[in-house]
This record gives structure tokens, C-alpha cells and sequence, in this order.
């Protein structure tokens, strides 16, 4: 072994021997070596220094009593910043399923317009309606998503009003959802993420007014009266319908993303 | 001593989710605890949200602790709670790069083992900058450094609170008292030195 090497080697036990943490072999290596290498003996005084200047930092008293209230015991814990929060990762998911979902919508709608015209083909219809059905039952899977993470579905049902005002028109509903979100607490997202499609509904079209409305509650009611419904109905309305209510979902999921970012950095 | 025989009792009852003993608990262990926060996190702000969290943190899973080392595993849960606290902070970005040097200055209290004033604030000074040091170096040895020198752990305690080797221990600690040596030289100046020859030796 070169003396280099066996140098460093010692001198990375010089620690250890300050804490008298060595072997009585490694002990007697360590002390050989120092009482011939001057570098390491500075090296070890060093160390000593620092671990004498730790030791004597002065005791900081607590400033307060940690002792837990009832409250701070049953607390659910802040999640480590590392991970991701319940509500990020969620919104995270929403907006992404909401923003797949529209563009399938978007596709299937391209290509029936493609085959024929809307009022012509029964069938064509059909079909359309049949994949829209299924995208609704995606959409009430989501809504239901929300409505577990929430728990606050029913709720939202009272008051209507609340959205209803800002989305009178299609373009509003792009903007208006991150300013209410905003400035509510956390609690009621989910609940007006449920809440959102039926403004969308209300909205899609006056001659549907009343069948929609109707079917407000439930998105998949709705499907289950598109399909009844058949020709007479107007296929676009619905999927405006559909890409309203996407859309909305896809808003939340952003802005539940855009809070969960803020919270973890107050 | 004889204040910790009864505290195979208090964890007996913290188990079963006895508030009050588990409080009793706390109020042994807060300021040690405080002032791993401390050292680790320097911001006394920080240190008291992320001593909160770990008590919150330890009567939430004190089922899951065994056996008699109490001290050990709350250090251990105070060790990550000061991990996530960095963590928390670091993703906030304007807090705290002005932080190490002057916030703590006032709020660490200082043991008065010195009469005279000037003394006094020597050794506030001197405090300060070895802080400031140590919050310069990695997280992983300032941890092991602050078991090791100010919490008096020894090596095999460390790898059982820190959940790594001996040998990792051995080598953090050397690492980080290298670099630490490092620091102070380069900042603390001419007095410095003398006063560290000083201490080492009494």
C-alpha cells in the first residue's frame, strides 16, 4: 500500500477517533500515524475545533409549549412539500381526463359531421349518440369523482344561482371559474364542479331549454334522454353540452392545480 | 434521572391515546427537540413549526413505537420534519436567502457563562458565525453533526436515528467537521482560531 493512501485512510478516521469511536486496533493506527504526520495532527486539531464549537452553542429555550391541544392531535398532518397533495395530484388528474375527454368528443363530432349532415342520417345520429352517452358516463364518473373528493355534491344543487349568473354565455364560463375559485375555500370546489354543468346545460340553446334543464341534475339523465329523445334533438346542442361541462372540468382541475401550488407556498 | 422512570408508563398511556401523558412527554423532550430544529433549520420560525410538526407527527404513530428508545425515534421523526420543512421552504421562494445570518441573532438565547458584556457578545458573535457555518454545509452532515457534537449521541445511535451505517455515519461527520473547519477558517477571521485552540484545549 502506498503511503498516500494509508495517509488517507487514517486521516478519515481522525473524526472518529476525536469521538472515540475507533476500534483500540484502528485507535493505536490512528495515534502510530499522528505522532509522525504533522499535517494530520493539525487536521485532527481542526476537527476537534469545530466539534467543541458545536458543543458549546448556547441552549436555545423552547419558545413556546409544543404540548398538543385535542385540535392539533387530530389535525390531519401537512403533507411533506415533496409529495404531491391530494389536491394537486387530483386537479392534476381531472384536467387531464377533462381536457382527453374533449378532445375524443371533439373527434368523434368531426368525423359524424364528416360522414353526413346532421339532420339526415338517423342512424348516423344513433351512433352519435351512443359515443356521447359513453362520454357522458364519463363525465358522471369524473362528476362523482369530485363529488367523494368533496363530499359536498348535494349541496350544490341549492344554489344555482351562484354560477349561473357569470355563465349566461359560453365565453364567460372560460374566465369566470378561476376568479370564483379564487376566492373560495377549498371545501367548496368540488361542489361547484358538479354544480358547473348545469349553467352549461341552461345555456346551450333556447328551443332545448326545457328537456335540458330538466335533466340538469344529472349528466347522465341527460344522455339517457338524448338517446330518448332521438332525432328532434339538436346532436350540436349536446355537444356543447358535453364540451361545456368538459370544459368546466378541465378549469377546475386547473385551478384546483393553481390553489394546491399556492397553499403549499403560503 | 429519576424524572424519566415513569416514562415507560407515559408511553404505555400516549399508546393508547392518552393526551395528557403524551403531553407530559413533549414537555420533556421540547426544547432538545427545539433546538435540533433549530441547528438544523436555523430560522426560529422554522424550528417551531417544524418542532410542532414532529409531536403531531409522534402521537400520530406512537402505536408503531417499540421498545425503550423514545429519545432516538422522536429524533429521528424531528429529523425528517425538519427535511420537509427545507422542503416546504425551498418552494417558497422569496423567504429565506437572507435568513442564516441576521434573523436568529436575537431570538437564540444565550447561556450567560461569561460575566462581563463584552464577553457576552463575543460569544453571541461567535455563536452566530458558527451557526451561519453550519447551516452552509449538507444537510445530511449538519444532521449527523448536530446528533453527534449538540445532542451528544454516539455513532451507533446516529445510524440507528438516521437509519444509515455506521460507516455513513463515520464519513458524514468527518466531512462535515472538514468543511465546517473550512468555513470558519475563511470567515472567522484572526480572533477565531485563537479562541477555538482555546476551547478544544479546556
Amino acid at each position: 500500500m502506498f503511503p498516500f493512501d494509508r495517509h488517507e485512510q487514517l486521516r478519515q478516521n481522525l473524526s472518529a477517533y476525536a469521538d472515540g469511536e475507533l476500534s483500540p486496533r484502528d485507535t493505536a493506527r490512528v495515534e502510530a500515524h499522528l505522532a509522525t504526520c504533522d499535517d494530520c495532527y493539525s487536521v485532527l486539531d481542526g476537527l476537534r475545533m469545530t466539534s467543541a464549537a458545536l458543543g458549546g452553542l448556547p441552549v436555545a429555550n423552547a419558545p413556546r409549549s409544543f404540548a398538543l391541544t385535542p385540535e392539533l392531535a387530530n389535525a390531519p398532518s401537512t403533507p411533506p412539500a415533496s409529495r404531491s397533495s391530494p389536491a394537486y395530484a387530483n386537479g392534476l388528474r381531472l384536467a387531464a381526463a377533462g381536457l382527453a375527454v374533449a378532445l375524443a368528443v371533439v373527434m368523434v363530432v368531426d368525423r359524424s359531421n364528416f360522414g353526413g349532415e346532421g339532420d339526415s342520417g338517423g342512424s348516423q345520429v344513433q351512433g352519435l349518440d351512443g359515443r356521447l352517452s359513453e362520454t357522458l358516463g364519463a363525465t358522471e364518473e369524473s362528476a362523482a369523482d369530485q363529488g367523494a373528493f368533496g363530499g359536498q355534491a348535494d349541496s350544490a344543487a341549492g344554489t344555482p344561482q351562484a354560477t349561473g349568473g357569470p355563465a349566461a354565455s359560453a365565453a364567460p364560463l372560460a374566465s369566470s371559474p378561476p376568479s370564483a375559485f379564487g376566492a373560495a375555500p377549498s371545501e367548496e370546489y368540488p361542489a361547484r364542479a358538479s354544480e358547473a354543468p348545469q349553467p352549461a346545460v341552461g345555456d346551450t340553446g333556447g328551443e332545448n331549454n326545457t328537456e335540458t334543464e330538466s335533466s340538469g341534475d344529472e349528466t347522465a339523465t341527460g344522455g339517457d334522454e338524448t338517446k330518448a329523445d332521438g332525432n328532434d334533438f339538436d346532436g350540436m346542442a349536446v355537444v356543447e353540452v358535453v364540451l361545456g361541462a368538459l370544459l368546466v372540468a378541465t378549469l377546475t382541475g386547473l385551478a384546483l392545480v393553481w390553489v394546491a401550488k399556492r397553499r403549499r407556498s403560503v | 434521572l429519576d424524572e424519566h422512570t415513569d416514562e415507560p408508563q407515559l408511553l404505555e398511556r400516549s399508546r393508547q391515546g392518552d393526551l395528557s401523558a403524551f403531553n407530559r412527554l413533549v414537555e420533556r423532550y421540547q426544547q432538545s427537540v427545539y433546538n435540533l430544529c433549530l441547528r438544523m433549520l436555523t430560522s426560529p420560525q422554522a424550528a417551531e413549526d417544524a418542532t410542532q410538526e414532529a409531536f403531531i407527527a409522534a402521537f400520530k404513530s406512537i402505536r408503531s413505537f417499540r421498545g425503550s428508545a423514545f429519545r432516538a425515534w422522536l429524533f429521528r421523526i424531528a429529523s425528517n420534519a425538519c427535511y420537509d420543512e427545507m422542503r416546504r421552504r425551498r418552494s417558497r421562494p422569496a423567504a429565506s436567502l437572507d435568513e442564516p445570518h441576521g434573523e436568529d441573532a436575537h431570538t437564540i438565547d444565550v447561556a450567560a457563562t461569561e460575566p462581563t458584556p463584552q464577553d457576552r457578545a463575543e460569544q453571541q458573535e461567535l455563536g452566530r458565525l458558527i451557526q451561519w457555518t453550519l447551516s452552509e454545509i449538507h444537510p445530511d452532515q449538519r444532521i449527523a453533526l448536530i446528533l453527534c457534537d449538540i445532542q451528544g449521541f454516539d455513532y451507533a445511535e446516529i445510524a440507528a436515528v438516521l437509519g444509515i451505517s455506521l460507516g455513513t455515519v463515520k464519513s458524514r461527520i468527518f466531512r462535515g467537521r472538514l468543511q465546517m473547519r473550512q468555513v470558519l477558517l475563511e470567515q472567522g477571521g484572526e480572533l477565531l482560531p485563537d479562541r477555538f485552540r482555546q476551547t478544544s484545549e479546556g
